[in-house]
């Protein structure tokens, strides 16, 4: 008999337990179990997947992780059995996590601007009551116009080429420039053949290469064309991640997994404490780049890269 | 920028174009924007080995020629660039016969100058050594910038850099796409064409350029030029860490030359021809090294047959006379660029040669002369301390002419503070002896009769060579934006060849009157010179519309006299201590004026001086101004531009006869 009621009474709970796991997060007070979905094996996914668990470790949070398996093919569901909030870490983890219809707050990061945009343009999804944020991976523009303002004083023709996937970000552009004083050189692409054409007329144009990224623009295959070409004008180029400053761009400022990992354990942190999801937002860690023998090449004496980074991190540049 | 070896190939074969598919495989299908773009690992382009060493860094003083400073001065071809360079002079032998020479010792075939185009020398042993602009088949537009080291580099490129260095490097094509087409006409028969086309695709980045050019000369000269020339170069990117490169060019043209009353020297053209082609191989090493393997062939030859007549008393008998010369070069090159530490950089290579030359006109034979070389160097650049940059480098050359020659290099340059840099450095370079001082063999010879021995050369000559010290200041003021460039030298040059006359030995009787003395030239190597002075460049934005380029140069040239031919006792006989103006100096003015409307004018002034086996000519002053228009439509842009070319009096240009009178020319230049 008492067998009887102990396996009564654990299929009880194992029901209430489950229901509650399945219930509509919406209805829930604080997460308590995070769910970690990573978009690829390996590399910044699970470096920043590490990062979390250990974020919130290093917290005492009474936080959970569970990771989360990325589902197969291109728009699988998400089984997110357990977990009460999700961090979707890249894009194809995002598409994943909009696509599924669990009804979980989601945070995605290490996913750029655009990408995110257009991934709920495409994901509209029960639209009505969904709670998504994102942490972007790539810096706000107004940063990157602030540091060529300060490591490169008295370059004001900044250069851009634009490609299918960044040419949104061209009425920002010119309208961020004005606000600097800056004039703008900007060539829009829409197929390969024409970047280099548009490339040269930019740099005939400018002082100072901005890079943004698009994958028509800037790739391992137009990389070398791009970075000589702007260097056979003597042109520096501002790049966007630290490969392209190993490679020869003079400077960029990006964030790390690791930074964006803090970024997303304090917002996870913030909502155990109950507080809501934040709306999304750019990197608040980041660091300044610089290849100190491509400014020595091109005859420019730069601060150190600390100094440019506090510089940006002054209160008032923030975002 | 190799270490020590101030540009070579730095950039020529520089870029390598989107091509492979080989990163494509990392990333996951393209599906727009993504991290992908932030987290890629891009293979390293500018490798410390391939940027341009500051010129703050370089071991040796250099001047750059950019290409705004190429189109403001309004020059029409290559040689009248060096005007714009400290201690250079131009000259013009005859209206397309320019000369370019530095710290004097400067006659028709200047010797003592290096000139690499991409990485390829064009010094030639063909003439009387040194280099003949007149046939090379590249166009004043296809240069992006020049690189003049003054001072020997013998360390970094061997025998024969040895007052200074040219490196001339062509325009990359995806600087130039598209179609660009170019037409000058004016005055002393100016009719210069030109048409390019560069393209990329598939990872193959091309150019091609077509051109011609023509003038009359000197007015009281017959010098008029005819050239039609074509120039490629084509790079191709295998995978991102290989890159092939091709450069080809070929010209074609015809040359007055000859005097109105010289029997020996006729009123004629000449027919030029030269070609060459160059093949690179650039392979990226990890841990910021570089690999760099080339091979080229030049090929030069001369035709030039005419006869000459007797004149009376003599009977009337018509002697063929052949002054055809034709050089063929072929060269092998490798160079190994690392960086062991972040504080060293080290650039070791061989290279190795082999000429052919025939040249019965002045050689006196028909058979091929040879002439063969290698070198091995290492050059090592090492930081220290932050403020302070060690350039050492060795030379071992072995040459057929002239024996082996070690030729080592140190420079020291300390940053005071940041832009301000002071260098001091010690140098030894060499320059050979060339197949015409080796084996000249210059006569008249009628019916088989030896006439006149003009010259014989006895040969077992050593090398010249030149001991280089200086100590320079360069200065980056960049809230006036201004650099200064100056230094002071003393060069001790050994050994300098010069010509004598002396006694013929017996087996050449001459006729009379020549056997009366019975003598011929020699070359010897019984001269020395000792040359001193300071040079000054300054770059100057005073506004962001005006750049201002200054060079002024003094020098002090202490030197054995020139030839003891004791029956012309002419005190204004060229000698080797007068050689270079005592003050030189150019400015080059360029305004950016409202309207894509740009001013510029370049000045410059000379020192009387010497042009050895020439004239002395007087002090002088030239003024050139241009003034061009760029205009854009939907179908392209364009620039139409006027030249007026020596406003100020006429002058005295290498020879007495040769009177630089203004001209004027106007181009319309049209890109599509």
């Amino acid at each position: 008999m008492l067998a009887r009621l102990t396996a009564v009474f654990a299929a009880a709970l194992a029901l209430a337990l489950a229901a509650g796991a399945l219930a509509p997060a919406g209805a829930a007070g604080p997460p308590r179990v995070v769910g970690i979905v990573t978009g690829e094996e390996g590399g910044a996914y699970a470096e920043m997947a590490v990062a979390i668990e250990s974020g919130l470790a290093a917290a005492s949070s009474g936080l959970s992780v569970i990771r989360v398996p990325v589902p197969a093919g291109r728009d699988g569901a998400l089984q997110a059995r357990g977990a009460d909030l999700i961090v979707a870490v890249g894009s194809r983890a995002a598409r994943a996590a909009l696509a599924t219809e669990h009804g979980l707050p989601v945070i995605a990061t290490l996913i750029p601007h655009g990408a995110f945009e257009r991934l709920v343009r495409e994901h509209p999804g029960p639209a009505a009551g969904r709670r998504i944020t994102a942490v972007f991976m790539d810096q706000p523009l107004r940063r990157q116009l602030d540091l060529v303002r300060r490591a490169l004083p008295g370059r004001q023709r900044i250069g851009v080429v634009l490609g299918p996937d960044s040419e949104q970000q061209g009425p920002m552009l010119a309208d961020l420039a004005a606000d600097y004083g800056f004039r703008l050189a900007l060539e829009r692409i829409r197929s390969g053949p024409e970047l280099m054409p548009a490339l040269q007329r930019v740099l005939q144009e400018s002082d100072v290469l901005l890079a943004v990224p698009d994958p028509l623009v800037f790739s391992s295959e137009t990389v070398q064309s791009v970075l000589l070409t702007s260097y056979r004008h003597r042109t520096p180029m501002v790049g966007f991640s630290p490969s392209y400053v190993k490679a020869g761009a003079l400077l960029a400022v990006s964030s790390s997994p690791g930074q964006l990992a803090s970024q997303v354990t304090e917002i996870l942190l913030r909502m155990e404490k109950g507080e809501a999801l934040p709306p999304p937002q750019y990197p608040r860690y980041f660091s300044v780049h610089a290849n100190g023998h491509v400014a020595r090449s091109l005859g420019l004496r730069l601060e150190p890269e600390e100094a440019l980074e506090q510089w940006l991190k002054r209160p008032e540049a923030r975002p | 920028m190799t270490a020590g070896r101030n540009g070579r190939n730095s950039l020529l074969a520089a870029a390598m174009l989107a091509a492979g598919p080989a990163f494509a495989a990392d990333a996951p299908p393209a599906e727009g924007l993504s991290e992908q773009e932030f987290l890629r690992e891009v293979p390293v382009v500018l490798s410390a080995s391939r940027l341009r060493q500051p010129l703050d860094q370089a071991p040796a003083a250099i001047t750059v020629i950019d290409r705004e400073m190429i189109e403001a001065s309004g020059a029409r071809e290559i040689p009248e660039l060096f005007r714009m360079v400290p201690g250079f002079v131009v000259g013009h032998v005859v209206g397309h016969d320019g000369v370019v020479g530095y710290h004097g010792l400067t006659d028709n075939f200047p010797r003592r100058i290096q000139v690499l185009v991409d990485g390829r020398s064009i010094y030639s042993l063909a003439n009387i050594g040194g280099v003949d602009w007149s046939a090379l088949p590249l166009a004043l537009e296809d240069i992006d910038r020049i690189e003049v080291t003054r001072g020997p580099n013998s360390v970094s490129y061997g025998a024969n850099a040895f007052l200074g260095v040219v490196n001339i490097y062509t325009r990359y094509p995806t600087q130039d796409l598209g179609l660009q087409v170019s037409v000058s006409q004016g005055e002393e028969g100016i009719a210069d064409r030109f048409i390019r086309y560069a393209g990329t695709r598939d990872g193959l980045d091309y150019r091609i350029s077509l051109a011609s050019r023509r003038d009359h000369g000197f007015d009281e000269v017959n010098d008029s030029q005819k050239l039609t020339f074509a120039n490629a170069r084509a790079e191709y990117r295998l995978d991102p860490k290989n890159t092939l490169g091709v450069e080809a060019g070929l010209s074609d043209g015809n040359q007055g030359i000859g005097e109105p009353d010289n029997i020996l020297d006729p009123i004629r053209d000449s027919e030029v021809e030269s070609n060459f082609v160059q093949l690179y191989w650039r392979r990226v090493l990890d841990g910021d090294a570089e690999l760099f393997v080339q091979y080229y062939r030049n090929f030069d030859k001369v035709r030039d047959n005419f006869s000459v007549t007797a004149p009376p008393p003599f009977p009337p008998l018509v002697e063929p006379i052949n002054r055809d010369k034709t050089s063929t070069r072929d060269n092998i090159e490798f160079q190994h660029t690392f960086a062991p530490a972040e504080s060293l950089r080290f650039a070791w290579g061989s290279e190795a040669r082999w000429e052919r030359v025939e040249s019965p006109g002045l050689l006196g034979t028909e058979a091929t002369q040879k002439n063969s070389f290698w070198r091995v160097f290492g050059n090592a650049e090492w930081r220290p301390a932050p403020a302070w940059l060690v350039n050492a480098g060795l030379m071992y050359e072995d040459n057929q002419l002239g024996g082996s020659m070690l030729s080592p290099r140190l420079a020291l340059n300390y940053t005071i503070a940041p832009g301000h840099t002071v260098r001091a450095g010690v140098t030894r370079g060499y320059r050979t002896p060339n197949l015409f001082e080796e084996k000249a063999d210059v006569k008249v010879s009628l019916n088989g009769i030896l006439i006149d021995q003009d010259i014989l050369a006895r040969g077992g000559l050593k090398p010249e060579s030149i001991l280089a010290r200086e100590i320079a200041y360069l200065g980056e003021f960049s809230s006036l934006r201004m650099s200064v460039d100056a230094r002071v030298f003393r060069e001790s040059i050994q050994d300098l060849i010069g010509e004598h006359q002396e006694k013929l030995p017996p087996g050449f009787e001459q006729v009379f009157p020549f056997s009366f003395f019975n003598d011929a030239f020699n070359f010897t190597n019984n001269h020395w010179a000792n040359i001193t002075g300071a040079e000054l460049q300054v770059n100057w934005s005073p506004f962001s519309t005006t750049r201002l380029v200054l060079s002024a140069a003094n020098m002090d040239l202490d030197a054995s006299d020139i030839n003891d031919d004791f029956f012309v006792k002419n005190p204004n006989r060229p000698t080797y201590a007068r050689s270079a103006p005592r003050n030189s100096m150019s400015l080059l003015a360029i305004q950016r004026l409202p309207g894509r409307v740009q001013f510029s004018a370049l000045y410059s002034y000379y020192d009387e001086m010497d042009w050895l086996g020439s004239d002395r000519v007087p002090s002088y002053n030239r003024l050139d101004l241009r003034l061009a228009h760029k205009f854009k439509g939907s179908w392209g842009s364009g620039e139409a531009a006027v030249v007026y070319q020596n406003l100020t009096p006429a002058y005295t240009d290498f020879a007495e006869e040769n009177t630089f009178d203004r001209r004027a020319y106007f181009t319309l230049k049209l890109n599509f």
